[in-house]
């Protein structure tokens, strides 16, 4: 973070929130911040080393696709949870999975193709790790973020 | 619907783009069809709302948004639009959801804070527990992160 400069910053908003879509976007980008292409990459590539962006693509709606999602919680033991969290990390439609400061201290998210699919998903986890999980799907939805603004004036 | 050509296009976006010249080339080789047509079915996607955006995914963390904290929220049925919509329009609230609770759950509103500092985060909470009248609630914080990855669908 210390080492990014008012030109990357300036990049990774417009790859939040103004990506290209031409055949050619680096070249786009690089028009629109007046350096040359082979900057504009090299810059997304450090910024991939540094793990401040995580991937370029394309974000999904779940719901549209007809696959159901669904953000879970669990109370697990302190000296049980590393054990806990790998089982349900080993799940490819948990996305998510953390520890909070709750009662309920392992939270993560599951999509899977369809509800029933989710069901039977946490009903095998509920067995594998000893733990009961409650699970919280949305009903509405209110505000899923755009970008987080990094431009030098942001928040 | 999503037919096979739909699942060729998500399955290429879902992952990361590369950073040749020309990302979206192999993409048209897989479909047989030129970029430019490539571009008007992303284009697409996005129109029927399957795909949301297209672009970078940060780690916010990394990006200086380093106090982050779920909230979880007790509001009455007949208010929780009101309150959805009034949470949803803080710039540091990027998701805000109403879920379902499950028995000797209270908590129905969820909404997602990311600050700067812990003292924005804190203020931000009390103003909406404060416009909105809310008692119940609690501010849960992220200890450890065991996994955060994109949902690859096919």
């Amino acid at each position: 973070m210390n080492s990014i400069d008012s030109m990357d910053r300036k990049l990774l908003d417009i790859l939040q929130k103004e990506f290209p879509l031409t055949t050619r976007p680096w070249a786009e980008i690089s028009s629109i911040m007046g350096l040359d292409e082979q900057e504009i990459t090299g810059r997304i590539e450090k910024l991939k080393q540094k793990g401040i962006i995580r991937r370029i693509g394309g974000v999904f709606d779940s719901r549209q696709l007809g696959f159901y999602s669904t953000l879970c919680a669990a109370r697990v033991d302190e000296q049980d949870v590393e054990r806990v969290a790998g089982l349900v990390n080993d799940y490819p439609g948990v996305t998510h999975n953390y520890l909070r400061d709750h009662e309920y201290n392992l939270w993560f998210t599951l999509t899977a193709p369809s509800e029933a699919e989710a069901r039977q998903q946490l009903k095998e986890l509920e067995k594998a790790a000893g733990i009961t999980i409650l699970s919280l799907p949305a009903r509405k939805v209110y505000k899923i973020r755009v970008a987080f603004p990094m431009g030098d004036n942001a928040l | 619907m999503i037919n096979e050509r739909d699942k060729t296009i998500i399955k290429y976006l879902q992952g990361d783009l590369s950073l040749s010249s020309e990302p979206f080339r192999l993409l048209a080789d897989q479909l047989g069809c030129t970029q430019d047509e490539v571009m008007e079915a992303v284009e697409e996607l996005q129109d029927r709302g399957i795909m949301r955006r297209i672009g970078a995914i940060l780690r916010h963390r990394r990006a200086g948004y380093v106090h982050n904290a779920m909230i979880m929220w007790v509001v009455p049925g007949e208010r929780v639009d009101e309150a959805g919509e009034y949470m949803a329009s803080f710039t540091e609230i990027s998701h805000c959801y109403l879920r379902e609770t499950p028995a000797g759950w209270p908590y129905n509103l969820y909404s997602m804070i990311h600050a700067r500092t812990s003292q924005r985060l804190e203020e931000i909470v009390e103003s909406i527990a404060r416009e909105l009248g809310i008692q119940e609630y609690k501010v849960v914080r992220t200890v450890k992160e065991f996994k955060k990855t994109s949902m690859k669908y096919y």
